[in-house]
C-alpha cells in the first residue's frame, strides 16, 4: 500500500468515526417557515411588477419604433418623384370676384344698397363664374 | 436527495400555488424541504455566513427562481432544489477568505489529526474529535473540494447523486473528489505535527 493509499484508509477511517458524532437536529420552525415564505412571496411579487413595467416599456417602445418606421415608409412613399406631397383643397366653392362691368356699374352710376345686394348676390350666383375662377 | 418523504404531499399543487402567491402553500413548501436544504448548507461548513444566513438566500433564490422550475417539471423539485442550494452556497462561499486554524483544535481533536498524520498512531474513538477536526480539515480546503468531500465521505452520498446536485459530470465529480483528497492531504502533511 502507497502512502496516497495509507491516507486515503486513515481519511475514511476518520471520516467514518465523524458520521457517529450527533448532527444537530433540524429543528421545526415556523416563525422561520412563515418569515421565509413571507420574503419568498415578495421577491415574486417584485418580480412581476418589473416583469410588467418591463412589458410596458418595451410595448410603448415597439409602438413608436413602429410610428417612426411608419412615418418614414410614409414620407419616403410621398417623396418619390412625380407624386404630389399633398393635394390642394378644391376651392371651387370660392366664387368669382365680380366682373368689372358689375364693380363699375357699382361704383360709377351711384350708390345703392340694392345694387351692392344685387351686385354681392351676382357674386355668390354660380351661373356667374367665369374661367378665372381658381382650379 | 434526502428529504423526508411525505406521501400525502402534493409537491406539483404546491409549487403551482406558490406561482400564484398562496401564502400557505409558501409555507409548506419551505416546512416541506427545511431539512434538505439545511443540511446541504450545513455540508458546506460556512465559516463567515451563518446557517440561517445561508438558508434564507436559498430560499430566496429559490422563490425568484420557481417559476423556471415550473417550466420543466420532469425534474423532481427536491432535485433541482439540491442544485440550486448547492451553487448559492458554492458561490457564497467563494467570497471567503478566512479559514480556521488547525491549531486551535481540543486536545481530543489533535489526538486525532496526529493520528491521521502518522499511521502508527492509534487515535481514540471518539467521534465528536474526529468530526471537529474534518471540519476543521474541510474548512481550510477551497468550496469545491470542501462540497464534493463532505458529499461523499461524510454523507456517503453516490457519484450519480452528486453529479445532479452540483450539475457536474461524474467523471468530474470522481476526478473533483481525487484532487480534493490529494490537496487534503498535502495540508495534513504541511501542518507541524502536534
Amino acid at each position: 500500500m502507497n502512502a496516497s493509499d495509507e491516507f486515503d484508509r486513515r481519511w475514511q477511517e476518520l471520516a467514518a468515526r465523524a458520521r457517529r458524532a450527533a448532527e444537530p437536529a433540524v429543528v421545526a420552525d415556523e416563525v422561520q417557515a412563515a418569515r421565509l415564505a413571507q420574503l419568498g412571496l415578495a421577491v415574486i411579487r417584485q418580480q412581476r411588477e418589473a416583469a410588467r413595467t418591463w412589458r410596458g416599456l418595451a410595448t410603448a417602445a415597439a409602438l413608436f419604433l413602429a410610428c417612426l418606421l411608419g412615418l418614414g415608409a410614409a414620407a419616403s412613399l410621398v417623396s418619390a418623384p412625380g407624386v404630389p406631397v399633398w393635394t390642394l383643397p378644391s376651392t371651387a366653392f370660392i366664387p368669382a370676384p365680380p366682373h368689372p362691368p358689375a364693380l363699375a356699374s357699382l361704383t360709377g352710376g351711384g350708390w345703392s344698397p340694392a345694387r351692392v345686394f344685387s351686385a354681392v348676390d351676382a357674386w355668390f350666383d354660380p351661373r356667374t363664374r367665369t374661367a378665372e375662377t381658381l382650379p | 436527495m434526502g428529504a423526508v418523504p411525505d406521501p400525502g404531499f402534493d409537491m406539483a399543487t404546491c409549487v403551482r400555488r406558490v406561482g400564484d402567491g398562496d401564502q400557505d402553500a409558501a409555507q409548506a413548501l419551505v416546512v416541506h424541504t427545511r431539512a434538505l436544504v439545511l443540511k446541504l448548507v450545513r455540508a458546506h461548513r460556512a465559516a463567515t455566513h451563518s446557517d440561517d444566513d445561508l438558508l434564507q438566500e436559498v430560499y430566496l433564490t429559490m422563490f425568484a427562481r420557481l417559476h423556471r422550475y415550473e417550466a420543466r417539471a420532469q425534474v423532481p423539485f427536491e432535485h433541482w432544489l439540491a442544485r440550486l442550494a448547492v451553487n448559492v452556497c458554492r458561490d457564497a462561499l467563494r467570497a471567503e477568505r478566512r479559514r480556521p486554524r488547525l491549531q486551535s483544535l481540543s486536545p481530543a481533536a489533535a489526538d486525532q489529526f496526529a493520528a491521521l498524520q502518522d499511521g502508527a498512531r492509534r487515535p481514540a474513538d471518539d467521534a465528536e474529535a474526529a468530526r471537529e477536526v474534518v471540519d476543521a480539515l474541510l474548512g481550510r480546503l477551497a468550496p469545491d473540494d470542501r462540497l464534493v468531500l463532505t458529499l461523499l465521505d461524510l454523507e456517503q452520498r453516490s457519484v450519480a447523486e452528486i453529479s445532479a446536485m452540483t450539475g457536474w459530470s461524474r467523471p468530474l465529480v470522481k476526478v473533483r473528489a481525487f484532487r480534493a483528497r490529494l490537496r487534503l492531504r498535502v495540508l495534513v502533511g504541511r501542518e507541524p505535527r502536534p
